[in-house]
């Protein structure tokens, strides 16, 4: 599955198997270096987790329902 | 320097691609705002609705949200409903609460009606005046909180209008993050308290003048502005329930709000990082960006500590040379409502990854930063009602960047890193540490001493 950038066409992006592999250079460096910051509104469903690192078995529903939503302007983008 | 031409700006998108609803009738208040005479005479309203606009929404956008709410979902809370589920609140209580909050932004607005009496015209005057004509009120369908956009006759945007209490998580939020309660536990940005944006927008805007970088934030002016077209949320109530509207109180589309100038000819910072992706070359942006000018944004987020500096909240204007066709990219920060805080915590800032040369700051930001007075900030801070608490902060984080800046071979990435510190529970002392920045990469990306309540309790 792959996420893109409706205006641009750019495969932004990649879920293969269980893993998510982000094609941009300066987001997965942000995300590698601080994680995925949670919502206090949102922690009960990470656990109570703050943060969310990569390599956490939270990572992929971080990415798809914070990041996406709060970081990358979620109408911007689609999964196909 | 001219404008690229060919560049789309966000209206001509949003328009092009019926991403916006059309609505009517934007009444500054006459009798309350003191210079509300001068702008009511400027902003005629009209009462006519852009049709096709109204068509091609109710054929996309509302059906998106009919799908989307739990039947029980009485106020069209959307993801908050999920959690007075999960908690089993009684109605009740939540009827109770969201009284309070009716209450609650009635006093607000009516303790800021006061400070705004006493303002002189703010910097948006020559707007108005250059619009002395009919002009329209549009809802922005995109993103998390309420905004709507004042065009004028010929559908050109001109100003940016946001009401506090639709924001995200707040009371009469209409995007799906409505919420009743007020504190901590739901709130986006844990130290970012809710019904605080307009000041946050205004403030950052000051900032940018002390700083010596107007232009760098869209000029802001704090306003109430009623509009029968703004959301409440009882008008999410159906004919079924109509009983609880006397409980909950009665709606007022009489709004505190921000109101910010629309910048043309731009688009956002992520589309033009998907179009170097694209084409292969991401680190290709690096070229065309201007350095002075992520110097200045670098200098405002820290000043502001911005929760919420993602890359859609970022302009992207491309200025062309017409001698030498070389490109460049000026950025403008919008969106500083998640500035601010009342703690040095949740600092973020997407430019964090471009310093990829880590090359010493420049004497220009040096100077910037060892000549900004704080102080003239921190009073401003008082006059729009920013709690102790982020006063403080702020000055201590100004105290940091100060001592920071002296650092010989200091780097725009290592200060970022060090201020992205300042929120463990040793903050300052990490963030004025002897560390080199592989150690204090290496103290970022652990959890070790990661704070996230034991040190404040709000």
């Amino acid at each position: 599955m792959k996420l893109i950038h409706k205006k641009t066409g750019c495969v932004i992006a990649e879920q293969k198997g269980d893993q998510i592999y982000i094609n941009d250079p300066f987001i997965e460096a942000e995300i590698k270096l601080k994680g995925i910051a949670i919502p206090s509104f949102l922690s009960e469903n990470f656990e109570g987790k703050s943060i969310v690192r990569m390599g956490d078995p939270l990572f992929n529903k971080a990415f798809k329902t914070v990041y996406l939503q709060f970081n990358l302007k979620k109408d911007a983008f689609s999964w196909e | 320097m001219t404008i690229s031409s060919d560049y789309q700006t966000h209206w001509d998108y949003a328009y092009q691609s019926s991403e916006i609803t059309c609505e009517t009738a934007l009444r500054i208040n006459t009798t309350e705002y003191e210079d509300a005479h001068i702008i009511s005479s400027l902003l005629k309203i009209t009462e006519s609705v852009c049709t096709d606009l109204n068509k091609s929404i109710s054929s996309s956008g509302s059906l998106q949200e009919i799908d989307f709410f739990d039947e029980a979902d009485i106020f069209k809370l959307g993801f908050v409903w999920e959690y007075i589920v999960q908690k089993n609140i009684p109605l009740q209580d939540i009827i109770s609460e969201i009284s309070n909050r009716r209450n609650e932004i009635l006093n607000q607005k009516l303790e800021w009606r006061e400070y705004l009496n006493t303002q002189e015209i703010g910097p948006l005057e020559q707007i108005y005046r250059e619009n002395e004509q009919t002009l329209k009120l549009i809802r922005i369908v995109d993103g998390c909180g309420s905004t709507y956009c004042v065009v004028n006759n010929k559908k050109e945007p001109i100003l940016i209008i946001k009401p506090v209490d639709e924001d995200i998580l707040c009371l009469n939020n209409s995007k799906h993050y409505g919420n009743p309660f007020n504190n901590g536990s739901y709130s986006l940005k844990r130290y970012v308290p809710l019904y605080t944006s307009h000041q946050a927008h205004l403030l950052c805007y000051l900032l940018s003048k002390e700083l010596g970088i107007e232009g760098i934030t869209p000029k802001c002016e704090i306003a109430i502005i009623s509009s029968d077209k703004f959301h409440d949320l009882s008008s999410t109530i159906s004919s079924e329930n109509l009983q609880l509207l006397e409980q909950i109180g009665s709606k007022d589309l009489e709004k505190l709000c921000s109101i910010q100038e629309y910048i043309p000819h731009t688009k956002d910072f992520l589309t033009l990082m998907c179009e170097y992706l694209k084409k292969g070359d991401s680190l290709g942006i690096l070229d065309v960006l201007d350095n002075d000018n992520i110097e200045d944004l670098n200098l405002l987020l820290w000043a502001s500590y911005d929760n919420d500096a993602h890359p859609g909240n970022f302009l992207v204007t491309e200025i062309v040379d017409p001698h030498t066709q070389k490109v460049t990219i000026k950025l403008i920060k919008v969106d500083n409502a998640m500035s601010f805080p009342e703690h040095n915590i949740g600092f973020d800032n997407f430019l964090f990854t471009f310093d990829v040369k880590r090359d010493s700051i420049s004497d220009r930001l040096r100077k910037k930063i060892s000549s900004f007075k704080e102080e003239n900030i921190a009073n401003l801070m008082k006059d729009l009602k920013f709690s102790k608490s982020s006063i403080e902060s702020f000055i201590e984080r100004i105290s940091i960047l100060k001592e920071l800046s002296r650092r010989e071979s200091i780097s725009l990435f290592e200060i970022n890193l060090r201020f992205a510190l300042l929120g463990r529970s040793n903050g300052k002392d990490l963030a004025l540490s002897d560390y080199s920045i592989p150690e204090l990469e290496a103290i970022l990306g652990s959890d070790h001493l990661l704070d996230t309540t034991s040190r404040i309790s709000l």
